[in-house]
């Protein structure tokens, strides 16, 4: 078949072949060829990846933030991997769309442009000044590198471009102010009266026979809570606590000795001599010993350093070095400066740098505790992690054990445990050990409460586990008619006076369509009134529910009334009277009104064009979630 | 294909090739390196100036947001003219034209948005919202009818409900309440369909005012003897009453 080939070669159909093989890979490159189709992408934006690693930072962004946000008592089940993870992707998703947009729009910015800004940022500033170590240690704090950083920023900088260049040019045009101001400042002269619920309240009687009948009828109603009895094992570390063997606390002591919190600790100065490039031997040894001479000859050490130490960074400050605990400096110095006593001057000691003259200035003698200091807390930390090793055994155990087993009284016979009993607790339980959600979701769970297994062995805080299974279980039941009579009485009674209070009210409405005033009608009966003459629909001063209710109402012809009632959320009827409507006049509100009018209806705007923006992306967008 | 027999042949046949076809391959290979050069050049021209107007862009922003708005006028008029064939001298555009209307200079705006027009893409995002805002400037300069015009033939794209919002708004202007209603109405379901929250109070309270009720029926001579009242009142608690024994 080669030889076909090879023979055919040479004919225009072999060379059509050839030229269109050429064509894809210089229009295609030859990663195409060779990468296409080996994706494990999680997700593909236009063609653009959304891969793994970006999911799960993102993931790990949002848990971050869900933590902060809500503390350690959050529900775990806002934690659930999935979920975020569902989540996260839509944002990635969304996020990605945008930035494909906003390339596409040619917008684009230059590390120059990054640079100053991110030069200007106060959090990686020290002393108001821009600090590199400070940029890299926040960037690695946060996960990024300086690479993936300025790609971030180059994005969110684009996005906020669009977002600025469309939602934000948004305005509104005289003509739609005075047209919103006439819905949005139109005012309505109101007169209403309360007519309370409370006074007819009183005067119900109820008979147990009605008490019965509601009872019987609406008893899904007076549910008692679900509860159950609940039998667990806790173990903790300090069961498994054994005497410590005094050997293991003695090293445990000379270790802790060894270990740098106790170590002696040195200030010295010193007088650093470099021998120069053109400075023979001989000078450059004349120079140590004019040095040392002056030194014997008790001029300030400090005063010497000034004048010739080659040490630029101490010179000025008297040669002083700081404190070192012994691994501060070259192993020559260190071993120098440990034998000299405070105020002493040692001989020249040569390092890599150079040779240095030192003063010992001070001397901090480390002091280890004592054995005896030191016992409890040694013996506590030695019991314990040998504690933790044989919990998480008995753990392994305990959980192929529980797994297994018909109840809890086998598995803790077989590992010397005791199971206790609770008393009844619900799904809003909130004292003591059954107060963590952990335990009370495992409880609830399908598996435990309804199929009857021990729960899963579950870790609580570091050191302690709890195997649980339901003894007992109460499901919701109806209430006896005892515990529930005098809710079912205050019920009825309401109802009755709310009968009662709307009839009151329907009366009062048509006296006043007949030509009562308000003011006369509630004297009379004994209501309470008022007027707010010029109410708007934001009117601070009238109850939420007349405005939700008069506002709605066709407006009375000129010079006429209309009139209505409308309960209150407290069963109250409030009866009211509509007798003028003025329309808002953009030029009579008061300037403050005018802006909030401006504002709003801009804002509006903007808002719904982001969001079709957004949702236009993605309706034109195609998605391929894997 | 031609066969040669020796190497002497081959060379010559090479040489007479070259001097047939010599001078035109160099000019073909010349001229395939300049436009190469050339495109190359062009497309690190076409990233500097974008990145130029970025960054003016970005100054201008800053500006409107600490209310310098006159810096921010003069800068965004320079961006227009330097940058005029990229995006950012639309969006400095567009922001022009909201500063004329802020400031009640509809005559200005107009043409702002006109030049929007004569450059942006069609079917782009610029160019649906210089046509929408076009039309809303036009109703507010005294042509309602032309700006309905606009907005009913226009291909609003993306922004359909924030078209049907500003055909409203130009139908109550000429006081065709039912026909507004309408387009309010499916504004505020077109803008549902969206994932995001949009607060759509102000539509809200003009749809609200577009749908007024006469109030509840009362006719005391039926119902004063038992527990009766109107039910199919605009009532805000309408849930909390029981029902009848």
């Amino acid at each position: 078949m080669l030889q076909d080939i090879r023979a055919n070669a040479q004919g225009t159909a072999a060379k059509i072949i050839i030229g269109l093989i050429v064509i894809a890979f210089s229009l295609f490159g030859i990663e195409s060829i060779l990468l296409g189709g080996s994706s494990n992408a999680a997700a593909e934006v236009n063609g653009e990846e959304i891969t793994p690693q970006e999911l799960q930072q993102a993931v790990n962004n949002q848990k971050r933030q869900l933590l902060a946000m809500m503390g350690d008592d959050i529900d775990p089940d806002l934690l659930d991997d999935q979920l975020i993870s569902q989540q996260a992707l839509q944002t990635l998703i969304q996020r990605k769309l945008l930035i494909q947009s906003a390339r596409e729009m040619g917008l684009t910015v230059s590390d120059a442009q990054i640079g100053s800004i991110v030069a200007n940022m106060e959090e990686f500033q020290v002393d108001g000044q821009f600090s590199a170590d400070m940029y890299r240690a926040r960037l690695a704090d946060a996960g990024f590198t300086p690479t993936s950083f300025r790609m971030t920023m180059s994005d969110d900088l684009v996005m906020g471009q669009v977002r600025a260049g469309l939602a934000a040019s948004e305005f509104a045009t005289p003509a739609e102010l005075s047209l919103n101001a006439r819905i949005l400042g139109e005012q309505r002269d109101l007169r209403y009266l309360t007519i309370p619920m409370e006074r007819y309240r009183s005067d119900v009687e109820v008979s147990a026979a009605e008490v019965e009948t509601y009872y019987a009828e609406n008893a899904d109603e007076f549910l008692s809570e679900e509860a159950v009895v609940l039998d667990y094992i806790v173990i903790s570390a300090d069961d498994f606590k054994q005497p410590v063997d005094e050997a293991l606390i003695l090293d445990a002591y000379e270790a802790e000795k060894q270990g740098g919190q106790y170590a002696t600790e040195n200030r010295v100065s010193h007088i650093l001599l470099e021998q120069r490039e053109d400075e023979s031997a001989e000078d450059y040894a004349q120079r140590i010993a004019t040095v040392e001479q002056e030194i014997s000859s008790g001029k300030d050490f400090a005063e010497l350093a000034k004048q010739y130490s080659d040490d630029i960074g101490s010179s000025g400050f008297g040669g002083d070095l700081g404190f070192s605990s012994g691994d501060a400096f070259p192993e020559a110095m260190e071993l120098a400066i440990a034998e000299l006593q405070v105020g002493e001057v040692s001989a020249p000691v040569v390092t890599e740098a150079g040779t240095h003259i030192i003063l010992l200035n001070e001397r901090r003698e480390g002091k280890a505790p004592t054995l005896e200091e030191m016992r409890p807390q040694l013996e506590e930390q030695i019991a314990l992690s040998e504690a933790r090793v044989e919990l998480l055994r008995t753990v392994e155990t305990l959980k192929d054990l529980a797994f297994n087993a018909q109840d809890l009284n086998e598995p803790a016979e077989e590992l010397a445990l005791e199971v206790a009993r609770t008393g009844r607790i619900t799904r809003a339980h909130s004292e003591g050990l059954f107060a963590d959600r952990v335990l009370l979701d495992a409880a609830f769970s399908d598996d435990v409460l309804n199929a009857g297994h021990n729960s899963d062995v579950l870790e609580l805080e570091e050191n302690r586990w709890v195997v649980l299974r339901v003894q007992e279980h109460f499901p919701a039941q109806v209430m006896p008619l005892e515990q529930v009579r005098e809710q079912i009485v205050a019920r009825i009674a309401d109802e009755r006076a709310l009968q009662a209070v709307e009839r009151e009210a329907a009366m009062a409405v048509q006296q006043l369509r007949g030509g009562a005033g308000v003011e006369d009608y509630a004297g009379d009966a004994g209501f309470e009134w008022q007027v707010e003459l010029g109410a708007d629909r934001r009117n601070p001063m009238v109850p939420r529910e007349i405005l939700a209710s008069a506002f709605q109402l066709a407006p009375p012809e000129e010079g006429g009334s209309v009139v209505d009632y409308v309960l209150s959320s407290g069963g109250d009827a409030l009866v009211y009277e509509v007798s003028q409507v003025t329309p808002g006049e953009l030029q009579s509100l008061p300037e403050a009104e005018r802006n909030v009018i401006q504002q709003m209806v801009g804002a509006e705007y903007g808002q719904l064009i982001d969001n079709e923006y957004r949702q236009g992306l993605r309706e034109a967008a195609e998605i391929n979630v894997l | 294909m031609e066969q040669y027999r020796t190497e002497e042949e081959q060379v010559e046949a090479l040489k007479k090739w070259w001097e047939e076809n010599g001078r035109s391959t160099i000019v073909a290979v010349i001229v395939a390196l300049g436009l190469g050069f050339g495109w190359q050049g062009w497309q690190k021209y076409q990233e500097g100036e974008g990145e130029s107007a970025s960054m003016s862009y970005q100054n201008m922003v800053q500006m409107l947001s600490t209310g310098e708005a006159e810096s921010a006028r003069a800068l965004a008029e320079e961006i227009k003219l330097e940058y005029s064939r990229t995006t950012y001298a639309q969006f400095a555009a567009l922001h022009l034209a909201r500063l004329a209307v802020t400031d009640g200079d509809l005559a200005t705006a107009e043409a702002e948005l006109r030049w929007v027009l004569g450059r942006a893409d069609k079917g782009s995002d610029t160019m649906q919202l210089a046509q929408l805002r076009l039309a809303r400037v036009l109703a507010a300069a005294g042509d309602p009818q032309q700006a309905l015009t606009i907005l009913q033939s226009a291909d609003p794209g993306s922004y359909a409900a924030a078209y049907q919002v500003a055909t409203g708004d130009v139908l109550l202007m000429l006081e065709r309440d039912d026909e507004a209603r309408a387009a309010y109405d499916s504004a505020l379901s077109l803008a549902s369909r969206a994932e995001g929250q949009v607060n759509m109070a102000v539509l809200q309270q003009k749809l609200q005012s577009l749908s007024q009720v006469p109030p509840r029926e009362i006719d005391i001579a039926a119902s004063a003897g038992e527990s009766e009242a109107a039910p199919e009142a605009p009532s805000a608690d309408a849930d909390t009453v029981p029902g009848e024994e």
